[in-house]
């Protein structure tokens, strides 16, 4: 595919992304139009009930659910690159099971934001940190021994999970979890933007970075060998940076899942398989899609739905008619 | 250019695949290494290419030891071409081609427009510039072949190592890439190693051969190791060399015509 097309599908979908933001400010339980944004972002103190719901509730969850969703989106589309295998997302690492655990366990121990968020990310590293070593076999770590270390640390950390909800308190800390586990942006708060915002963006940075890498990696072993990168030191900043954004995004709104999969199989479909475009097209794909079904979360009926149910429910059948459409083939 | 030296490897330590392996390669020689399935050509090939290292010996390019290289180094002077395999993403053929060119692009750098501009010029020199925006899933066995060739000149390499480039293609695919081999040993002074299951293809352009079997081996000029009497003992089959002469050049042809003896008994029982 011609790289002036490409950009031009860049182009459109930064302009989908703006509107998605215009029509998640005004959308919600306390509808507003642009006159009432524009007032409320640009003029403070007209309608202080407007800049209240503006700015501390919808602006923060908004930069929140672009940024995870891109961050999500990226880190899928790297590790499919690292594996050479399309199926995978950051749940083959183990990373999103382990964080999860932490959240949960989190939960169970104090029931405090601040410990959740420590627990999910501390734990998120430790599944990775044991993946990895696992995998090491004579000072080398192969991409079939990363995957089965990945899925074993998976169940082992999903069957934590299940022990933990097992003896949670069933009236309160149960449905906590359930709900953790489901992933929301419910709740957003500046300082968690201060937080999370930083540490996902300079992971897609760095990712950002090894775009033509990823091209290379994405070959055999051998080949991206021959080829002449270090290919020890793409794949661990891929692996760290991808735990990064992982554990982050679990410790801030739980797990989110399909977003990995999916966005980056859309994005291929609509601008090829040359990394170079498709870490930006994933950046904007990834915030589209995720502010999307978030704004259908908080504003399609009167309570929250978790965004996990939405993510699947909403993507399963885009992603399938598209699959459809193009063959499931990821030609340039 | 190429020495190798009492070079030694094994999987499983009482059980050498080689041992005391030497021979030398000059600049714009080409060698093929020839052997039975499973005596350890591939092994030998991924030895000298450092993806395995070796348990004894040395191999030195350019009079310099490749353990003392630094991977940048030596992978600047070699290039590898490995079989033509589907690849899961397929990116389109002149990007593929420009990867041969990555060692030059630093940390956070994409490609430049002398670097595809250098792609380009290696497609059309192989006559394959119409394919450059087709993707390489969707070429022939032979294309992606002589894609992945392409990639591996990207880089202006020194040695040239290729595993088994002519399996799987057909007659006329086969003769292309012998022809594009002699061409690169000859004209560009390449220094060619070419695996294959083929000794016509060996004697059509390879000046040196390395011969392999469980307990020896053979190294010499291709004409001299390739005999009726080698192929008997190297692969165990009765075959016969056949020269046919043209005007200008002679061509090589094997064939094989019976296993040996005791094979023959087992397979009438």
């Amino acid at each position: 595919m011609k790289f002036q097309k490409q950009m031009r599908v860049c182009a459109v979908l930064f302009v989908i992304l703006i509107a998605a933001i215009l029509v998640a400010l005004c959308a919600g339980r306390y509808s507003m139009n642009l006159k009432d944004i524009s007032a409320a972002l640009f003029q403070r103190g007209i309608h202080p009930q407007m800049d209240t719901v503006v700015w501390n509730i919808r602006l923060p969850r908004i930069i929140m659910s672009v940024v995870i969703g891109a961050g999500l989106s990226v880190s899928g589309v790297c590790l499919q690159a690292m594996f050479g295998n399309p199926l995978v997302s950051a749940h083959t690492l183990g990373v999103s099971y382990s964080a999860g655990f932490g959240a949960a366990l989190g939960i169970l121990l104090w029931n405090q934001f601040f410990y959740i968020q420590i627990l999910a990310t501390l734990m998120g590293f430790l599944g990775m940190f044991i993946t990895y070593r696992m995998s090491r076999k004579n000072g080398q770590s192969s991409i079939l021994m990363l995957v089965l270390s990945g899925v074993i640390v998976g169940a082992v950390f999903e069957a934590f999970t299940s022990l933990i909800k097992f003896i949670a308190d069933p009236e309160q800390k149960l449905p906590a979890i359930t709900y953790w586990l489901m992933g929301s942006m419910a709740g957003t708060s500046w300082g968690d933007i201060i937080k999370a915002v930083p540490l996902i963006s300079l992971s897609i940075v760095i990712l950002w970075l090894l775009r033509w890498r990823l091209n290379v990696i994405s070959l055999n072993e051998d080949e991206a060998i021959s080829l002449g990168i270090n290919i020890k030191q793409t794949r661990l900043l891929i692996i760290v940076t991808t735990t990064i954004i992982a554990s982050v995004s679990v410790s801030f709104c739980g797990v989110i899942a399909f977003v990995g999969l999916a966005v980056p199989h859309l994005m291929r479909m609509l601008c090829g398989n040359d990394h170079r475009v498709l870490l930006s097209a994933n950046c904007l794909g990834g915030g589209i899609f995720l502010l999307v079904i978030d704004t259908l979360a908080r504003s399609a009926t009167a309570s929250e739905i978790p965004l996990s149910i939405l993510t699947a429910v909403v993507g399963a059948p885009i992603f399938a008619i598209l699959l459809h459409k193009t063959g499931g083939v990821w030609d340039d | 250019m190429i020495k190798v030296e009492q070079a030694g490897f094994y999987y499983d330590n009482s059980d050498f695949l080689f041992r005391d392996l030497s021979f030398e390669i000059k600049t714009g020689e080409t060698l093929s290494i020839l052997g039975a399935n499973g005596i350890g050509k591939t092994t030998f090939l991924r030895c000298m290419l450092g993806f395995l290292k070796l348990k004894e010996g040395k191999m030195l390019l350019n009079g310099k030891n490749t353990k003392q290289m630094q991977p940048t180094e030596f992978w600047k002077l070699v290039s590898y071409v490995p079989q033509a395999k589907q690849l899961v993403f397929g990116y389109s053929v002149l990007n593929m081609v420009v990867m041969g060119r990555s060692q030059y692009i630093s940390f956070g750098h994409v490609p430049n427009k002398k670097d595809f501009a250098l792609a380009y010029s290696i497609l059309e020199e192989m006559g394959m510039e119409d394919l450059a925006e087709r993707s390489c899933n969707k070429l022939s066995g032979g294309q992606l072949q002589m894609v992945l060739i392409a990639r591996a000149l990207a880089k202006e390499p020194k040695v040239l190592v290729l595993d088994e480039p002519e399996s799987n293609l057909d007659m006329k695919n086969q003769l292309k890439v012998l022809d594009i081999l002699d061409r690169l040993s000859h004209r560009q002074n390449l220094s060619i190693i070419i695996n294959t299951h083929f000794p016509a293809n060996a004697l059509r352009c390879c000046d040196k051969t390395l011969m392999l079997k469980s307990d020896g081996y053979l190294f010499g000029d291709t004409n001299h190791i390739i005999t009726q009497e080698n192929i008997k003992e190297f692969f165990d089959i009765s075959a016969k060399v056949v020269q046919v002469k043209e005007t200008v050049k002679s061509y090589y042809g094997i064939v094989p015509m019976t296993l040996n003896a005791e094979d023959k008994n087992t397979a009438v029982v």
